[in-house]
């Protein structure tokens, strides 16, 4: 190889070297930048496996607490999404401004044992001693339907009547634990 | 049908030459040397000694020498360019060494005093007498030999050849010598002898090659210039072999990458299951044991409240926290009722996320954070006789 490189003239030996040199270069400097991203997702694809064996290693750990969640809990008296809206207008009604509820039920997370259940309530234009008389009804239905955020706001032109939005949750027990 | 002849191309490298001229045709000379550092470079004190004894002029003079280092003699050899015909010139530009056949001798360990070697070629026969041991030839005398001449005839001019030389106590008749070019690259000579082979760099014998000087340096420029290319396509060539092995690991770790990949996928569903259990749980261990009592906030923050202030809203921002829009017309009012709602024990702080006064009228944004014990967030499941009842 050396003999027949030598014994080209001055021009092809120097293409040759161009050539050769040029195609090391762009090789090289490809494969670093693929190699430096393949190195990358290696160690970020290994960062999530390393977390996912953290989770699958508390598993145990974490069901047994989600059963002992909700293990004082009577699953006759939880409440699915649909029940959970029906108690929240016959909780309005009761409290005379059940014509200014409008609910909306959000998606329903669920594992296995329990679903947890979110429907957003807002309240239009109601009196101070309604508000209170609907919020003092729904807090004897604690622990199973709980309000997770609450703003309250006055009517500009009134201030004698009041804007209440609630985001009420309830569990709801789907398997013995 | 007839098949064409498929021509592939094939990895040929140049015949590499190696002329040798007939010694007597040369005209050889010892001369004297001195030190370098006084009289400058061998080739220098050579070159001067040609012009004075040479009987053609210099620039038409092919020539050569041979010394040792440190020597104080130097043989030289010289012909008249003009003895050689355009034909028989015109492959020296590509041959690898053109030199006299005694130089063939010249680059052999030296032998000892008194000796003369007796060299018979096609054409010629040379007498090469060693006076001393410092390793260069002291005499030279060469005749031609016609092809037709007889033995006898050649006796008589070996035995005059060798009374020419004078004083020649050993005579050692040497056998012919092939000489050939090494490898392209290898920048050696190869001389054969007898059967056994020596080696001699081409940078060693060119002092011996008769070409032109300043060719003989860009020659040499050449091969340091080849040497590099080499080297440098052997770096290339290096590198891009690094590259395939990297490029395979670079595979290798793909199809690692994969693996992890599907792992992943395949653990995904289980631990986003997992995920969700575990923020559940938390969520219904905080509707179970705690409550949200935005009432008993409002009810709270209302007590100091001045009459000029007016709640516009209110957020339970926490179990522990109140966000509160309000205005008033009396700008005094908020700090008194900021103060007010400090001084309480129900709370812990209060500050003033935005305060705008436009007029008369001031519009605040206020965030108030309460005790812990301020009001009872815990939230017990109660007896199932109170519930139906």
């Amino acid at each position: 190889m050396r003999a027949w490189f030598i014994s080209r003239v001055a021009r092809e030996k120097l293409l040759l070297l161009l050539f050769a040199g040029a195609a090391a270069v762009l090789w090289i400097s490809d494969l670093w930048e693929r190699g430096r991203l393949t190195v990358t997702e290696v160690r970020e694809t290994r960062a999530v496996l390393q977390t996912q064996a953290q989770w699958l290693e508390a598993k145990s750990r974490i069901e047994a607490e989600a059963a002992a969640a909700v293990a004082d809990l009577d699953g006759s008296r939880t409440f699915n999404s649909l029940r959970l809206s029906a108690e929240l207008s016959t909780l309005a009604k009761n409290a005379g401004i059940d014509q200014s509820l409008r609910s909306e039920i959000q998606p329903t997370e669920q594992t296995a044992q329990f679903s947890f259940n979110t429907v957003v309530v807002t309240l239009n234009r109601v009196e101070w001693t309604s508000l209170l008389s609907f919020y003092e009804e729904l807090s004897q239905r604690a622990p199973y339907i709980g309000i997770e955020r609450f703003t309250l706001g006055s009517v500009r032109n009134n201030p004698a009547e009041l804007n209440a939005n609630l985001t009420v949750s309830s569990v709801e027990i789907t398997e013995s634990p | 049908m007839s098949k064409l002849p498929l021509k592939l191309p094939v990895l040929q490298t140049r015949t590499r030459e190696v002329m040798i001229l007939p010694d007597h045709l040369f005209f050889m000379r010892s001369v004297a040397l001195t030190d370098e550092a006084e009289a400058g470079p061998v080739a220098d004190q050579v070159e001067l000694a040609l012009e004075g004894m040479a009987p053609f002029p210099l620039s038409q003079t092919l020539w050569g020498y041979w010394t040792k280092p440190g020597g104080d003699r130097a043989l030289v050899f010289a012909t008249y360019q003009k003895r050689f015909t355009v034909e028989e010139m015109a492959d020296w530009a590509d041959a690898e060494w053109v030199t006299p056949a005694l130089s063939t001798l010249l680059v052999e360990p030296a032998p000892a005093p008194a000796t003369t070697f007796i060299l018979t070629g096609e054409d010629s026969m040379t007498a090469v007498h060693f006076g001393d041991d410092s390793g260069v030839p002291t005499v030279v005398r060469a005749a031609a030999i016609e092809p037709e001449t007889s033995e006898t005839e050649i006796g008589k001019v070996r035995e005059q050849l060798i009374r020419e030389c004078g004083g020649s106590t050993s005579v050692r008749d040497m056998t012919a010598v092939t000489v050939k070019a090494g490898a392209a690259g290898t920048d050696e000579l190869i001389i054969s002898r007898s059967g056994e082979e020596a080696k001699v760099s081409v940078d060693d014998a060119q002092t011996l090659d008769v070409r032109d000087h300043a060719e003989l340096v860009s020659r040499r420029r050449a091969r340091v210039r080849d040497a590099w290319l080499w080297r440098g396509l052997v770096a290339a060539m290096v590198t891009i072999l690094l590259a395939g092995i990297a490029e395979l690991s670079l595979w290798g770790t793909s199809f690692y990458q994969t693996t992890l990949n599907e792992q992943v996928q395949v653990q995904s569903p289980i631990v986003a299951e997992i995920e969700t259990a575990d923020r559940l749980a938390s969520r219904i261990e905080e509707l179970r044991t705690q409550r949200l009592r935005p009432f008993e906030m409002i009810s709270i923050v209302d007590g100091p409240r001045p009459d000029s202030i007016i709640f516009l809203r209110t957020a339970a921002t926490g179990l522990h926290s109140l966000e509160i829009e309000a205005e008033t017309d009396d700008a005094q009012a908020v700090n008194v009722y900021v103060s007010a709602l400090n001084d309480m024990g129900a709370t812990e702080g209060v500050e003033i996320l935005n305060l705008d006064t436009r007029g008369s009228l001031s519009t605040m944004r206020l965030l108030v954070r309460f005790s812990f014990d301020a009001f009872d967030t815990t939230a017990e499941i109660e007896p199932e006789s109170e519930e139906s009842a």
